[in-house]
């Protein structure tokens, strides 16, 4: 064989050898998180789809739970495997691919792999691989299901093909976007956030756009377009979701692959940017960001200031400690402690809010203001929920990473001590919160009782408020006892946030959907309501709905309210017992 | 260990049959010692060898699988906070908070060892002084050396007047000047008699300042004692080197006869002679090798630092 053709196979061998790909398999083999992870997904794949199958054979049997019930049922269990598996990729891969290159940052081991001969563009690649293989080893865990679905009939060969084909690009998308954010941030927890925050705006964006551009040119010139031309405009708003996009093109016949063209353009995209950040962002600073956003914000309101002649409503006073010196420190040095930020918070916050409770109490109640509202409260909760949990999970772990939090342990503090200081400081936090919602719940209430001079109708809005001040007076704390005793349990802020959102996210939001998931057509009526205990947001929700007067097969709603309260008290209680008691423990003393 | 108290006055550390296992993994096994009051403890031994297990045991961070640890009597795993009050203990990495400004980080620990309010500044203008950084009052931590986080430090476990600083790795990742400024600040702390422990790999500093040495390897003790002591102890075999000028066979045989000479061994230049410490001096091997006639080109007693005698007493096992 002549020498360059030698050379070549030698050089191309070489770069097939793939060593960062080998490095990144043999890492996430050799971790008990990928092993963890991947038996929680099987677990919560196999029973959701468990318990689809017997609910079928009741709602379309008859009465009896024959298997022949289930005869061409297949498609309806092969597309439910499909979607709880859509659900899966987008709640996993962020999770899985986000610290493939910050770790490196984190561990000043990626200015040796530039050192090598290892270009950008395979750095990028071998790590988007690895990352990949990991999610690909989750979904064929349900390939014995789609197996099962198969069997029951009604899958087309060519079905299969497009789900599959959806789900993989998904994957490939997912994992893009994901690379990329860690090739931008400093941090696995800023790559992670950053990762689930664009999913949201890549997913959700261009629908809302959509919407609302509509509303505009609704309001504008006095269209009611509601024809079936509207209708197939408004799917085109979904085609950068790979599910969406294969079922347009399956009733597109002229356009099919021209329709999947915006997804695999923004695989190509995403890796590009990541690329690019790969070389530019290696070696940005740790950037606080928080502090950084707050310390501007606090300019800007000087400057805005000036125009109103300097009204100072709270100043900061150079206070040293008293005998409390977490709870000092928590709430005079830290950004969402101090107490004029927190108020700058609350006006970002409750502005907006008190914005939309005044257009809908000004405007004619109807169903529609309603759900503007449930939408606000949801958002609200749900932003609170995240900023409680992650502060609280963060309290720990950020002396443990910081290495103060043995130099503290060995003051005559006790560890129950450090706790109930670092509790007391979140407290304002949760006042803090819990204002917006509130003003929703009072806005909603208010609407409610005006409804009555109306209609006629029973007045409702006691039960209603009394169940949401409760929520709030009971969730709050309990979300605060939850992540902290998450954070004296884990040795990392990635650990730490993502384990104290992972576990509220499944206790609030899994468990309505298995209550609905076994019974879909009954879930909203008679006994099965009371599954909806099971999760705090269970009731709430019913609430919110104003579904409460069926609870138990009563219109009187106050026994699930105080079923609810008293439960969740008995929790919270539970919980705050437990993080005291093991707070020495946890803290190895 | 202390030799040098009153056989009446406790000592202030009491370690007994001290076990530290992490899961699988013994750090620590079978430590034994005591120190006295006033003695400053220098803490040898290779990554891994239980240094820090058995600091953190005595700092009350850590609970022993077996055996105990005792202050002034009290055991750490039986009443910590009795403890807590008696220690200091400075870490091997800084344990500051960025976002406080340094008299704020010693406000901050003050509070947490309930020193009264009033009590506070003219505590902390002292600390500072004494570890001099009064004109960094008012700067932030986040801005100061490497060195100076060290200092600031050492003046957070000095604000409640302890009775034993656990000083571990002190000087790790110091520069030369900020290591003598902690050096001579040890010294300081020795003269006001404050007792102690203090883990370093810098051997020859230790040396300097340290009344005892204890040597740990894969969690025991394998040498501890005065220095003088550790020494001595090692001395057993103390290498001589010679270069003769008449060698001959007959000569050497005669050497390898003599009754203090454990064992010689021919090198290309010279001659390497192990002696039998408790039975000869070198001077006195000397005098032997005259009277047998050897014409003496050099005789060097090879020189005893706490580095020869670190790589004598271990091998490089870890826990």
């Amino acid at each position: 064989m002549a020498r360059p053709w030698r050379h070549f196979l030698s050089v191309v061998r070489t770069r097939l050898s793939l060593p960062l790909l080998g490095k990144e398999l043999t890492e996430t083999a050799a971790r008990r998180r990928t092993f963890i992870l991947r038996v929680v997904y099987a677990l919560l794949l196999f029973v959701i789809f468990g318990l689809t199958i017997p609910h079928r054979s009741f709602m379309y049997g008859d009465g009896r739970n024959l298997p022949y019930n289930l005869l061409g049922f297949g498609r309806h269990l092969f597309e439910q495997l499909i979607i709880i598996q859509v659900f899966g990729v987008i709640l996993f891969q962020p999770a899985l691919m986000c610290g493939r290159i910050t770790q490196e940052k984190e561990r000043d081991s990626l200015v040796l792999l530039f050192l090598t001969e290892l270009r950008p563009w395979e750095i990028v690649l071998q790590k988007y691989v690895g990352g990949l293989v990991p999610m690909f080893s989750f979904l064929l865990i349900g390939l014995p299901l789609a197996g099962v679905a198969y069997a029951f009939g009604g899958v087309e060969s060519r079905s299969i093909v497009e789900q599959i084909s959806g789900l993989l690009l998904l994957c490939l998308q997912l994992g893009a976007l994901t690379l990329m954010c860690s090739a931008w941030c400093r941090s696995t927890v800023g790559a992670l956030i950053s990762s689930y925050l664009l999913a949201v705006i890549l997913y959700a964006g261009p629908p809302l756009l959509g919407s609302f551009l509509e509303g505009l040119h609704r309001f504008l010139f006095h269209v009611t377009p509601y024809g079936y031309e509207d209708y197939q405009m408004r799917q085109y708003r979904f085609l950068l979701i790979p599910q969406a996009a294969i079922e347009l093109a399956r009733t597109n016949s002229t356009h099919r692959y021209a329709l999947l063209l915006p997804s695999v353009v923004s695989v190509g995209l995403f890796l590009l940017f990541a690329r690019l950040f790969l070389v530019r962002r290696a070696f940005v600073p740790p950037l606080n960001f928080l502090p950084r956003l707050f310390a501007r914000l606090d300019r800007f309101m000087k400057w805005a200031n000036h125009f109103v002649g300097g009204v100072v409503l709270y100043r900061d006073s150079g206070s040293l400690p008293g005998y409390e010196p977490i709870f000092w420190r928590e709430t005079q040095r830290r950004v969402l402690g101090k107490l004029h930020y927190l108020f700058r918070l609350l006006c970002v916050l409750e502005i907006p809010t008190v914005l939309i409770c005044m257009v809908v109490v000004l405007g004619d109640y109807s169903s529609m203001d309603s759900d503007s509202l449930s939408l606000t409260g949801f958002v609200l909760a749900a932003l609170a929920m995240f900023a409680l949990s992650a502060t609280a999970a963060n309290s720990i772990v950020s002396e443990r990473v910081g290495q103060t939090l043995e130099v503290l342990l060995t003051t005559p503090l006790s560890a129950g001590q450090i706790i109930h200081q670092k509790e007391r400081a979140l407290r304002r936090l949760e006042w803090i919160l819990a204002i917006p919602l509130l003003t929703v719940f009072a806005c909603r209430a208010f609407l409610m009782a005006g409804s009555y001079s109306r209609r006629g109708e029973q007045p409702d809005w006691i039960p209603y408020l009394t169940c949401a001040a409760l929520m709030l007076v009971i969730y709050l704390p309990m979300i605060t006892w939850l992540s902290l005793w998450i954070g004296l349990r884990v040795r990392t802020r990635f650990q730490a946030i993502l384990a104290a959102l992972g576990t509220l996210t499944a206790w609030m939001v899994l468990t309505p959907l298995l209550a609905v998931a076994l019974n879909e057509r009954d879930a909203l009526s008679g006994k099965w309501l009371w599954w909806f205990l099971v999760s705090p947001l269970g009731i709430p929700a019913l609430n919110e709905s104003a579904h409460m007067p069926h609870v138990g097969d009563s219109t009187n709603p106050w026994p699930a309210i105080v079923a609810n309260a008293v439960l969740y008290s008995i929790i919270a209680a539970a919980i705050r017992i437990r993080l005291y008691r093991d707070a020495d423990r946890c803290l190895r003393r | 260990m202390s030799n040098s108290d009153p056989v009446s006055e406790k000592p202030l550390v009491d370690v007994h049959d001290l076990h530290v296992a992490y899961g699988r993994t013994h750090a620590v096994r079978g430590l034994s010692f005591t120190i006295g009051r006033g003695e400053i403890f220098g803490f040898i031994g290779p990554n891994g060898a239980g240094k820090t297990s058995t600091i953190k045991v005595l700092a009350t961070l850590l609970k022993p699988t077996r055996g105990f640890a005792c202050v002034s009597g009290i055991n750490a795993s039986i009443n910590p906070a009795a403890v807590r009050r008696k220690i200091g203990y400075m870490p091997d990495f800084f344990g500051v908070y960025d976002d406080l400004t340094a008299s704020e980080y010693l406000q901050f620990f003050a509070a947490a060892y309930h020193i009264p309010v009033h009590d506070r500044p003219p505590l902390i203008r002292d600390v500072l002084a004494l570890t001099d950084l009064t004109e960094k009052h008012d700067a932030p931590v986040d801005g100061l050396s490497r060195g100076m986080k060290q200092r600031l430090s050492l003046a957070r476990v000095l604000l409640h007047d302890p009775e034993l600083l656990l000083l571990d790795e002190p000087a790790s990742g110091l520069d030369p000047r900020a290591r003598i400024e902690m050096r001579e600040l040890l010294k300081e702390l020795q003269s006001m008699g404050k007792t102690i422990i203090v883990s370093s790999h810098i051997l020859h500093e230790l040396a300097q300042f340290c009344s005892h040495i204890g040597i740990i390897e894969a969690g025991r003790m394998i040498a501890n004692g005065s220095l003088n002591d550790i020494y001595r102890a090692l001395s057993l075999r103390r290498t001589i080197h010679l270069q003769l000028v008449n060698a001959s066979t007959e000569l050497l045989a005669s050497i390898r006869a003599l009754p203090q000479v454990a064992s010689v061994e021919e090198q290309s230049d010279r001659l390497a002679l192990q002696l039998q410490e408790d039975q000869t001096a070198p001077e006195d091997l000397l005098a032997a090798l005259h009277a047998l006639g050897a014409r003496v080109r050099m005789f060097q007693p090879d020189a005893m630092d706490m580095e020869t005698a670190f790589m004598k007493l271990t091998e490089g096992k870890v826990a």
